[in-house]
């Protein structure tokens, strides 16, 4: 496996989706590649990144109109 | 923290902090939804209070069989895509899909590797370097968080949705094909192809504001080390 077909493998690779003759391939590589190594460690630190994003705060208006129209609800019965 | 049944049965009896928890906890994945769909921003969240105002109308007769976040996403898509026609925008994901994954995209600017009459035809000419200030830190710096955040509104439109999705929003493949009514092979695509892009931009940006100090230390280029913010020949066996 070369580098370049690492680099388009690799998410089927984190995914859990490779058949396992390229599974094994890639893992190959990867043991003897630090660059590679590299470019695995940035994909799994970019995913980690953005799964701590901060989340989106709803607007403040939009919140309050929604407030509204829960406490009309709940007296509506 | 409360689960999302506790809060969907305290929603029920009519409990104004676990509304107010649902509609923040949700408000970052059912906007960039509803995004998708209309024209602008403001629409879009019209469209998520449209949305909030069917659940309460319905939360009664809510039974639980589908889980609410396949529910309320229904909800959200009906209301967007009813919007989008109204808004002449007309827009389908799978169109926007099919010309994401139509064309060839490679993961990685083909200048990074070697040429084919090198001895490592398609092996890094340009290592990717770490990007962590020490080796040890796991974290990214504040800089870079904000240069990777920033990548994602960079993203084509179909690829942006399913990498909010599926790694800000953590939902399965599963999930995301079901919501987006797409295969395996082209989630994984435009997955594939978002986060190939979200980490070339922030290298990217270690390439550049790298480039001074490299420059000043371009005597230990051509080395076969990869160290911390030094290019280096790599000479890896396949």
């Amino acid at each position: 496996m070369t580098c370049k077909e690492l680099t388009e493998w690799i998410t089927d690779y984190l995914e859990g989706c490779l058949p396992q003759a390229e599974n094994e391939r890639l893992e190959q590589h990867l043991s003897d590649c630090e660059a590679c190594q590299t470019y695995l460690y940035q994909m799994r630190l970019t995913m980690k990144a953005l799964g701590s994003k901060p989340r989106v705060e709803i607007p403040a208006a939009l919140e309050s109109d929604l407030l509204k129209a829960f406490r009309n609800w709940k007296l509506s019965g | 923290v409360l689960d999302e049944q506790q809060l969907i049965e305290r929603l029920k009896a009519r409990d104004e902090d676990a509304f107010v928890e649902l509609v923040e906890r949700y408000y970052g994945y059912l906007l960039p939804l509803a995004d998708f769909y209309v024209s602008d921003r403001a629409v879009a969240e019209e469209v998520v209070q449209d949305a909030w105002l069917a659940v309460l109308k319905g939360i009664d007769r809510f039974e639980g069989r589908a889980a609410f976040k396949t529910w309320i996403t229904q909800i959200v898509m009906n209301l967007a895509r009813t919007r989008g026609v109204r808004d002449s925008r007309m827009v389908s994901f799978s169109k926007f899909s099919d010309e994401e994954t139509g064309r060839w995209e490679p993961a990685v600017d083909p200048s990074q590797f070697q040429m084919a009459n090198t001895d490592y035809p398609d092996h890094w000419s340009v290592a990717p370097r770490p990007w962590n200030a020490s080796p040890e830190s796991q974290l990214l710096t504040s800089e870079t968080m904000t240069v990777l955040y920033n990548a994602v509104d960079l993203l084509p439109e179909a690829q942006r949705l399913v990498l909010t999705l599926r790694d800000i929003n953590g939902y399965t493949p599963e999930e995301v094909c079901n919501i987006l009514s797409i295969t395996e092979t082209n989630q994984r695509v435009l997955l594939h192809r978002a986060r190939s892009k979200v980490r070339g931009i922030v290298e990217d940006h270690y390439s550049n504001s790298g480039k001074a100090n490299r420059e000043s230390r371009n005597d230990l280029q051509g080395t076969d080390r990869v160290d911390n913010g030094l290019p280096g020949r790599v000479l890896a066996a396949s």
